[in-house]
């Protein structure tokens, strides 16, 4: 559960898919020397358009000795990769500092999400047929948001792992004195929990 | 719609359907590395005067190969090929193999692999079989059900598919079971 922009994962890949289709067909057109090449793309304007890029490019002044084209081409591709690197940093779940806030007369109170961790995975993880169970805390529409995810054990009656939920969840609200959003997560088994034990042994 | 129950909506959409972030951070990983190498290469070329003549003959050996037909043709099918791919990932929603709902105090995400785990269980504890005998799927719509019953002990039917119904029902998702029983039996 995270808050990240997912838009501007599929635009980056949308926008490459459609450069690198473009460039892979012109390099079939090109390979194949297809005669309907000629059709779609007449010899005399694609030769004007590249000699009109080729001027401009020419065109640009130089900066300290350095043709203006390479400068032009430096900042772009610096420009690009500082846009790549913000975009990298910003990926992945941001984690919030705090599971609820409250303002009164007296002062603020934060409570740190490792709170509501103990309350919520204290009883569940002691569970036999909960295999583990963590707690993390996100902002979602600017409001903290916990979210809890459960690994059952093979065998378990899930409706009763619900039910102790629901019970964890009123235990936290009860203590919180506040309704923080919540969701549950019922998680497959990984290969790893695979070896594991099919009973608890306490 | 209270405020909780449309940060519910908003977190079981995203939980529901992938965020491309791999793909994603994969391909602006690669791209990085290409203008890196390409913004060296310039600043290279730029500093040393001497090295212009290098870069312009390593540059005209690497695309020499666009003289050569078949080798652009290759090379472009190859390009289209990963642009497909890109394309899809962009576009198709990646729905992940879990479904959702939200209570009147939480949201509620389950992988289908854990209902289908239960459905098999409760299937093979009503019709006293051993669960290697019971397997299930769970699809958008569709609960399937595969039994293969023990020789000569016949499995009931609408037993089986009420333990399933019943176990889809409990956790609150309401999918019609299809059972199938295999026509030979196993000894156990």
């Amino acid at each position: 559960m995270s808050s990240t922009g997912r838009v501007l994962n599929r635009a980056l890949l949308l926008f490459c898919g459609l450069l690198l289709a473009a460039s892979g067909t012109a390099a079939i057109l090109t390979g194949t020397q297809s005669g309907w090449l000629g059709s779609i793309l007449p010899a005399k304007s694609v030769g004007a358009a590249a000699t009109q890029v080729k001027v401009w490019a020419t065109g640009l002044p130089e900066v300290g000795g350095v043709p203006g084209a390479v400068v032009v081409g430096l900042a772009v591709a610096v420009l690009l990769t500082l846009f790549l690197v913000v975009f990298l940093c910003t990926r992945g779940a941001r984690r919030a500092t705090s599971v609820l806030d409250l303002d009164s007369d007296d002062g603020h109170v934060r409570v740190h999400p490792n709170v509501a961790d103990a309350v919520l995975t204290g009883a569940l993880g002691k569970r036999a047929d909960v295999l583990s169970a963590h707690t993390g805390a996100h902002r979602v529409k600017g409001a903290p948001a916990i979210s809890l995810v459960l690994t059952i054990r093979r065998g378990a009656n899930l409706s009763r792992v619900l039910s102790a939920t629901e019970d964890a969840v009123q235990e936290w609200d009860a203590l919180a004195g506040a309704r923080v959003p919540v969701m549950v997560h019922l998680s497959d088994r990984s290969w790893l929990d695979g070896l594991r034990s099919a009973t608890r042994l306490h | 719609m209270t405020d909780e129950q449309a940060i519910y909506r908003r977190v079981l959409r995203r939980e529901t359907h992938s965020a491309r972030t791999g793909s994603a951070v994969v391909l602006a990983s690669v791209l990085v590395v290409l203008l890196v190498a390409a913004i060296a290469l310039g600043v290279w070329w730029v500093a040393d005067a001497g090295a212009r003549a290098l870069v312009a003959d390593r540059a005209a050996s690497v695309t020499s190969f666009a003289k050569d037909g078949s080798a652009l043709t290759a090379a472009g099918a190859v390009a289209i090929v990963v642009a497909l791919l890109l394309i899809l990932l962009a576009v198709l929603p990646g729905r992940l193999a879990r479904r959702a709902r939200s209570t009147e105090r939480m949201a509620l995400v389950v992988d289908d692999g854990v209902l289908a785990d239960a459905v098999a269980d409760a299937v093979a504890l009503r019709c006293s079989i051993d669960s290697r005998q019971v397997s299930a799927t769970i699809g958008r719509r569709s609960a399937t059900v595969r039994v293969t019953p023990t020789s000569g002990v016949p499995v009931d039917r609408d037993a089986a598919t009420d333990a399933a119904a019943a176990t889809l029902a409990a956790v609150g998702f309401s999918v019609v079971p299809k059972l199938y029983i295999a026509r030979q039996g196993v000894v156990s």
